[in-house]
């Protein structure tokens, strides 16, 4: 039950009463599925999302008074970020809400508000910012836009990959900028490949469209940590290192894999893409480092 | 014709013509890639043999 506002002489009816003792144990729900602009009547209660893509929740000022408090729950598989509209917001950990992350927001003053999240205690650590998301059968699988903000300095990708054709499942990555793939040049970089057979094998990426890695060509299992740095500065240019591991069950032949990668533009990027030379399955996560 | 599909986070859909263009360049680039490395290959193999010795022991000599 939204907070009442009872008159002199007004009568206080039981149902009211067990209403509003209730909102203690069983907090009234704003449920919401898109971007939402938070109201003076969310004080108190519990304001869900739920979405597959990124979402924002926006705080603005004049709304609340001194004291009041509201919960904030992601429900969906999109991020959602607590967003400053006309009103600041601080907090110790990340606005930036993963898959089931909740937390309180509470305003000092009309226009100044502190969100305090459960399951960040400091100020630095990592944090998982994408759930694992799987994909099936595809040669072209796209991060969702804004899944790299400012929130964080650095990210790493746990990508796992499993071939489901006959073919190469060679990998490459590409930065994006605002939802969009950079799939112009300017990728340079390289990762050497250590085989089980004692040979080497290299892949050399000089101002190409992609930095491509795990070119064993009948791969079938390709799992790689991908390090992100700065991805979301516009000044500092976005750079990768990729440690991996490549396998083939029809050759039995395995490769471990080490490299790194410039995008030679500084430019503001939100995610990753990835392509893959034949369809491919797989999972990946996406984990922020707050320095 | 139907295009490929292209996976955004968790939404699937079939790629836009850029989208489309752009997986087509890329199938390309891979089999540029894969066609270079081949030439390596069989360049080094002919090296080898017209020098008359292994792979191993060219390293070998390297080293």
């Amino acid at each position: 039950m939204a907070i009442q506002t009872f008159t002199t002489g007004q009568t206080l009816t039981a149902a009211q009463m067990t209403s509003l003792q209730g909102n203690d144990y069983n907090w009234t729900v704003n449920a919401q599925t898109a971007s939402y602009v938070l109201v003076a009547s969310d004080a108190g209660k519990h304001v869900t999302m739920t979405n597959a893509s990124a979402t924002t929740i926006t705080v603005n000022t004049s709304l609340f008074t001194a004291g009041d408090f509201l919960r904030i729950t992601n429900l969906g598989a999109g991020t959602c970020t607590i967003t400053a509209g006309t009103a600041t917001v601080a907090t110790a950990g990340t606005l930036a809400l993963a898959q089931y992350a909740s937390g309180v927001l509470w305003f000092q003053a009309a226009g100044v508000a502190y969100f305090f999240p459960d399951q960040v205690s400091g100020t630095s650590g990592l944090v998982r910012v994408t759930a694992t998301t799987a994909f099936t059968t595809q040669t072209t699988v796209s991060m969702a836009a804004s899944t790299f903000t400012s929130t964080y300095n650095n990210y790493i990708v746990m990508l796992n990959v499993n071939s489901t054709g006959s073919a190469a499942a060679a990998t490459s990555f590409r930065v994006n900028n605002a939802g969009s793939p950079r799939a112009v040049s300017g990728y340079y970089g390289g990762a050497a490949g250590y085989n089980s057979n004692g040979a080497t094998s290299g892949s050399a990426s000089s101002n190409a469209s992609a930095f491509r890695v795990g070119d064993m060509s009948t791969s079938t299992v390709q799992a790689f940590q991908i390090n992100v740095y700065n991805p979301a500065s516009a000044t500092i240019k976005t750079s990768m290192s990729v440690n991996g591991f490549t396998y083939s069950d029809t050759v039995v032949y395995a490769q471990a894999l080490s490299g790194g990668c410039i995008y030679f533009t500084a430019e503001a990027n939100d995610g990753l893409t990835f392509t893959f030379a034949n369809t491919c399955s797989g999972t990946y996560a996406v984990y922020g480092v707050l320095n | 014709m139907t295009k490929p599909t292209i996976q955004i986070g968790h939404e699937v859909r079939e790629m836009t013509d850029e989208e489309y263009q752009q997986h087509i360049k890329d199938q390309s680039d891979y089999a540029d890639f894969v066609s270079e490395e081949e030439d390596k290959k069989t360049l080094k193999e002919k090296t080898l043999k017209k020098l008359g010795i292994s792979a191993e022991e060219f390293t070998a000599l390297l080293s």
